[in-house]
């Protein structure tokens, strides 16, 4: 485990700026997603104990029942739990020196990049959508010349005010002296 | 064709035993890459109390059942020996 205030291999002087995670509203579609998945059986056996009674107290078929519920309510909390690690682990992290992108991509797949800000060399932000416009989270594109050129931050809060602040910091790393 | 009944608590075993091997791959990501915070901490004990909650309700529906009983294939899933039903 690290703590995000202590970067590993942290550049001398480096100081974390903001912390960014996917906007709530995504975490909230997945709990949504998640309530559904687990009231999904309740009508299928409100139709089953109106037709077939019997099916609940059968010999064979209630053991059936309750042990495909069991596995169907522990896969959905598996699930979930899963998707609010995804949301939780995709991190980037500004720093007065770099951006730093954390992504976990399902259970066997984990990317790390990282790009010094004084090698961006645009940054841009969109908006798109109902609920991204309403809720004022989108995407901030950050092009960086080196050979993996694009840096995408997907669906953060505020992404007008997260462009601004890249592109401030890059021309601070770009030219250290007007700043002093 | 007939099985004992027990051969679905293999299947759900078999299950078990994927979704245990899922669940700690899950703990391996919070623990290796995860922040240091209450918020994780929080998030692995709900999960395991939950799961926990979700043990202790099937076995608890499931612990009167006799898995001795015959399951034939052939006679509509009917079963050959013991009860035809549960009394609950």
């Amino acid at each position: 485990m690290f703590s995000i205030h202590n970067l590993p291999h942290a550049l001398p002087g480096e100081k974390v700026i903001m912390i960014l995670r996917r906007d709530a509203f995504i975490l909230f579609k997945k709990v949504i997603f998640f309530i559904i998945l687990v009231l999904l059986p309740l009508p299928f056996f409100i139709i089953l104990s109106s037709f077939y009674a019997t099916i609940f107290t059968g010999a064979i078929s209630y053991p059936a029942i309750v042990l495909l519920t069991s596995a169907y309510f522990l896969f959905c909390w598996l699930f979930f739990f899963f998707s609010f690690i995804d949301y939780y682990l995709d991190t980037w992290i500004i720093t007065n020196k770099r951006i730093v992108d954390v992504r976990q991509d399902g259970f066997f797949s984990r990317k790390i990049a990282e790009q010094k800000l004084s090698r961006v060399q645009d940054v841009s932000s969109a908006i798109k959508g109902f609920f991204p416009t309403i809720l004022k989270y989108g995407d901030v594109h950050v092009q960086t010349a080196a050979a993996e050129q694009m840096f995408l931050f997907n669906e953060i809060p505020n992404p007008d005010g997260v462009r601004a602040l890249i592109a401030k910091l890059a021309h601070s790393a770009r030219h250290p002296k007007d700043e002093e | 064709m007939s099985f004992p009944l027990y051969f679905l608590l293999f299947a759900y075993f078999i299950f078990l035993a994927v979704w245990i091997f899922f669940s700690f791959v899950s703990f391996y990501h919070i623990s290796k890459f995860g922040v240091k915070n209450f918020t994780m901490f929080f998030a692995v004990f709900i999960y395991f109390a939950i799961a926990f909650l979700i043990f202790v309700i099937s076995y608890d529906l499931i612990i009167g059942i006799d898995w001795g009983v015959v399951v034939s294939l052939s006679d509509g899933f009917s079963p050959e020996s013991s009860s035809n039903y549960i009394n609950y």
